[in-house]
């Protein structure tokens, strides 16, 4: 390695740590890493803002900003509509409040709510009701709001949008919507069934709460939730534009991120220019709910990472798991997605995410012969196809391990313990670990099915 | 009359002190008929205040502060209470009187100053200090009061 490279290293891993740390703002960190870099001379300012033809991986990748700032735009009016709140109230409602039953639909629904939007902001809104309920059936809420987190990142994994991960992995490897249904969206079904026959096994004997309390829940009135009607049809229009848009996107050879930016965009439109909400009659913009810290964050470390692409530090890395691996796609394969489940349930899940796409970027260039069928054509090779959605799957997935593992798990463990209610990392280990390991051996045996046992012999 | 808190605020406060109870405070706060109890150390330095608002966002769990709205809840279930798992009883002053930021003014402040922070932050009354040392209370109705005194003043010396 040269001192270059061996510098920008560094300040990446250091950022690394520090972002793992939690000591400091992670978007700082990013945002000094960057700087750092920039400052540095170890990547010029035109590559890391605009990539390059020649470093596959660099630039600021403006398909998962634009992405992750239109659904940030139409989930942040839609929260203040109260329809999460209905949702949760009625499925509660529609099973009696029997507790078990209970927990399994309020994280089904909070699965496929997670699946469409963003999870941090649909376990903000469910979190609260969990705890209203499990209150009033006086109950502890934990074995509640466990598995609610839980089935909020397993939720994620299934589509392009439900996860950033899968955001910035289909704009690497040029994956749509419908490539996500295709690929990520059966196996996420498969572990959505095993989490909820874990949870059933788990729990069934252990809750019991008394008719009365039940009785409490039922008088629960979701009519109430509901406070601006014309706002919600709004929201649910914008919604149905951008799930359409994301079904054809392919057909009309537009981007996801444009589909994301024109749904929004509608949104805002008809919402006029002085929004009405309720409690925030002054001074309020919808653009308050726009999480300016996340797409900070992500620029930052967009920028990091081409450091390391432009100065060759990801070839380096692709050569040397070419080399462990003999390039064998079983095994870099499977490799890359219990390395990545470990990371994720160690730490945020994105820098890593960032830094493998680039690292996949690089592989074509070192197993295939130069010029296979363009660049398209290189990354989704057989040899290589298998490893975009073992990242998926692993870095969605795993991030289930711990209480640390996302930032769904970090949401939910801070209002259960300002609500009196402390989870320890240790009793999140005997949802998270249990549930995460058949995640990850569901995910092996999918990957096995669908890419690896039709490989050739030579790629094996 | 000079525009300036001294003039308009109350003198006759009453106080807590940052040990004793949270419940005998409370007591004392309903019976001020001011919406803040000013909170002394033993040198009669103002340490903090223990606010009607400050009750009630204690009094209320976080399940229920990071609703958007709570009219779904039932008559029958009512979740605030002074004494929840987060805040067993007994709890001295100290440990939830509000320090920071802590807002109050001087008495020589122009009344303008006391109305700005009291709309700013939706505060009803403030602490007023000369030297650290709390000196009175003064409240919205204290600076209306005496904007209406001035402007019966100057219609009634009017030609």
């Amino acid at each position: 390695m040269t001192a270059l490279q061996l510098l920008a290293t560094f300040i990446f891993l250091a950022a690394f740590a520090l972002i793992a740390s939690e000591k400091i703002d992670k978007t700082r960190v990013a945002l000094a890493g960057a700087a750092l870099m920039l400052v540095l001379g170890l990547v010029r300012q035109q590559t890391a803002f605009h990539g390059s033809p020649d470093a596959p991986g660099a630039g600021v990748d403006w398909n998962t900003i634009f992405l992750l700032l239109g659904m940030m735009i139409i989930v942040g009016v839609t929260r203040h509509t109260g329809l999460f709140e209905w949702l949760a109230l009625r499925s509660a409602k529609a099973v009696h409040a029997h507790p078990v039953a209970l927990i399994l639909v309020l994280s089904v629904l909070t699965a496929v709510v997670s699946a469409f939007l963003d999870n941090v902001t649909t376990i903000l809104l469910i979190v609260p009701v969990v705890l209203l309920i499990a209150r009033a059936l006086e109950t502890d809420p934990v074995p509640f709001l466990v598995p609610v987190s839980i089935a909020s990142n397993i939720g994620g994994t299934a589509t392009l949008i439900g996860h950033p991960p899968n955001i910035m992995i289909g704009s690497a490897g040029h994956f749509g919507f419908m490539d996500f249904v295709r690929y990520d969206t059966p196996p996420t079904l498969a572990v959505l069934v095993a989490f909820c026959v874990i949870v059933w096994l788990g729990l069934r004997s252990r809750l019991r709460v008394s008719d009365e309390a039940r009785a409490r829940v039922m008088s629960f009135d979701e009519s109430e939730v509901i406070r601006d009607r014309p706002l919600l049809r709004k929201c649910l229009l914008a919604m149905a534009v951008a799930i359409v848009g994301f079904v054809v996107h392919g057909y009309l050879g537009l981007e996801p991120a444009t589909v994301a930016l024109a749904a929004a965009a509608l949104l805002l439109l008809m919402l006029g220019r002085r929004p009405r909400v309720p409690g925030h009659e002054d001074e309020y913009h919808w653009y308050n709910d726009i999480e300016w810290s996340v797409l900070l964050f992500f620029i930052g470390l967009f920028v990091m990472v081409s450091g390391l692409v432009e100065l060759g530090v990801v070839k380096a890395f692709s050569r040397w798991l070419v080399g462990v691996t003999g390039g064998s796609t079983i095994a870099m394969t499977l490799l890359l997605l219990w390395f990545s489940a470990i990371m994720a349930g160690l730490m945020d899940n994105i820098p890593f995410v960032a830094t493998m796409n680039a690292m996949i970027l690089d592989l074509p260039r070192q197993l295939l012969p130069s010029g296979t069928g363009g660049l398209a054509g290189a990354i989704h090779h057989p040899s290589i196809m298998p490893l975009w959605w073992a990242l998926s799957l692993g870095a969605c997935l795993g991030a289930n391990f711990t209480i640390i593992g996302s930032a769904t798990n970090i949401v939910t463990a801070g209002l259960a313990a300002r609500d009196g209610h402390p989870i320890s990392f240790k009793r999140f280990l005997k949802y998270g670990v249990p549930i995460t390991l058949v995640s990850i051996v569901i995910s092996m045996i999918y990957l096995w099915l669908t890419f690896l046992r039709d490989l050739p012999p030579a790629l094996g | 009359v000079r525009a300036v808190v001294r003039n308009v605020m109350n003198r006759e406060v009453l106080t807590a002190s940052p040990d004793e109870s949270l419940t005998a405070a409370a007591a004392r706060l309903l019976r001020s008929g001011r919406t803040a109890l000013p909170v002394i150390d033993a040198a009669g330095r103002l340490v903090g205040v223990l606010s009607e608002a400050d009750l009630l966002a204690l009094a209320m769990p976080e399940s229920v502060k990071a609703l958007e709205d709570a009219a779904f809840l039932p008559p029958g279930f009512d979740p605030l209470s002074l004494s929840c798992a987060s805040n067993p009883p007994p709890t001295p002053v100290g440990d939830v009187m509000h320090t920071e930021p802590l807002y109050a003014v001087e008495e020589d402040a122009a009344l303008a100053e006391a109305a700005l922070l009291m709309l700013r932050h939706g505060l009803d009354d403030l602490p007023v200090v000369s030297a650290g040392r709390l000196v009175g209370i003064v409240g919205r109705r204290d600076i209306l009061r005496a904007l209406l005194a001035s402007a019966g003043d100057s219609t009634g010396s009017a030609p």
